[in-house]
């Protein structure tokens, strides 16, 4: 019985330690200072000038941005960066372009805040940079994949976790300014 | 089995079969988003008094989409905020599956035509969208003029009936069955709790020990 006593102990502290590391992934904007941060998986766009860091300045969003490919159904995501859909168009491209992250504080936590008309400027491989502006928004459930097929304007769709244990998602479509 | 037993077991029993829901007989379509319509478009129509079931008339843009008499509207007010509606065509829905949908948050709505649709029976249920007046999805097909009354609005004025402006066909990305999990509330939630739990049972355990 001791024994067993001891075994939920240990169980109960390691939960919690899980449970609170968690907790300060999310809630810890300082804990990344990674300026230089590269991250891909796949890189089918490597040759392109991809899409490197997202700012949203009304939202004091400025994130990395990482390419990811999509692997038997599976979607990657990293703590460290908004992830770029690599098989999306480039942002600015005629098309669809995905970019979703985690709503940790040093992430998409205000991308839930976004409102029409704020500016999303998305900065790219060789320095250049697009701004987008906020067109629409809208809290959809998980299975709600047809926000990422292709559109005919030149839009980037941008989404994170939101509602009760996270089990919606936001969504914010901006379109490219001139 | 003693008493205990037997309670524990029934209790197990009672909690297992509440986390059963009863079995979706009816399909319901995929609706989408007013974010990026994948139905065909067929009327955008600009007025004051646009209806939004339970909710109240606004003035603004109207944009219906369809497929197979179940109706996508997308409402953008002249404030900036707006509705999406999905309305489900709901003559082939028992009695059951449609309080079943009202359990959901769908209203019954007996008759159709009061909100310019066909004339039968739908559900419908409101999300929020929020769009700019200029952000309107772009039309891509040729446009003809269709005669179908727009909802709820009685000085609207139907314009066009076009597809919308993407096609299934046209998907950028692979066919994913959803989106990606952001979030770890869930971890966060249970792993605290489960931790709760387990000291909580050592607690109890240590205090039988003695």
């Amino acid at each position: 019985m001791k024994f067993l006593s001891i075994f939920f102990f240990i169980i109960g502290l390691l939960s919690l330690a899980l449970g609170g590391s968690e907790l300060y992934l999310r809630e810890n904007p300082s804990r990344l200072a990674f300026d230089n941060y590269t991250y891909a998986v796949g890189m089918p766009s490597a040759h392109k000038n991809i899409p490197v860091r997202i700012t949203i300045d009304a939202l004091a969003i400025d994130a990395p941005v990482s390419p990811v490919v999509v692997e038997n159904n599976k979607w990657p995501v990293t703590g460290k960066a908004a992830s770029y859909l690599a098989a999306s168009p480039i942002p600015g491209e005629a098309g669809n372009s995905i970019i979703y992250a985690h709503n940790w504080k040093n992430l998409f936590a205000n991308l839930t805040n976004a409102q029409t008309g704020e500016e999303v400027v998305i900065t790219f491989a060789d320095g250049s940079k697009k701004t987008f502006v906020i067109s629409s928004t809208s809290t959809v459930t998980p299975d709600t994949s047809s926000i990422l097929a292709n559109a005919n304007d030149t839009r980037i769709t941008l989404y994170t976790c939101t509602g009760f244990l996270d089990t919606n998602r936001f969504v914010a479509v901006a379109t490219v300014t001139n | 089995m003693n008493n205990k037993s037997l309670i524990a077991s029934l209790t197990g029993v009672a909690l297992f079969l509440g986390t059963i829901t009863p079995a979706q007989a009816y399909n319901m379509p995929e609706f989408g988003s007013c974010l990026n319509p994948q139905w065909s478009k067929t009327q955008e129509n600009k007025g004051s008094d646009h209806g939004v079931i339970g909710v109240g008339t606004y003035a603004g843009t109207d944009t219906i989409y369809e497929s197979n008499g179940n109706v996508l509207q997308c409402l953008t007010t002249d404030t900036g905020t707006g509705y999406q509606t999905n309305w489900l065509k709901a003559t082939n829905l028992s009695t059951d599956e449609m309080k079943e949908l009202e359990s959901k948050g769908w209203i019954y709505v007996a008759h159709g035509e009061d909100w310019g649709l066909e004339k039968c029976v739908y559900m419908a249920k409101n999300g929020d969208y929020t769009s700019a007046a200029t952000s309107t999805p772009t039309p891509v097909a040729s446009p003809d003029v269709t005669p179908t009354p727009a909802i709820g609005g009685s000085d609207s004025t139907p314009t066009t009936s076009e597809s919308a402006s993407t096609s299934e066909t046209q998907t950028s990305v692979p066919v994913l069955g959803g989106l990606a999990p952001t979030g770890n509330a869930l971890t966060i939630y249970l792993a605290i709790l489960a931790g709760i739990a387990s000291i909580s049972t050592g607690i109890v355990l240590r205090k039988f020990s003695k």
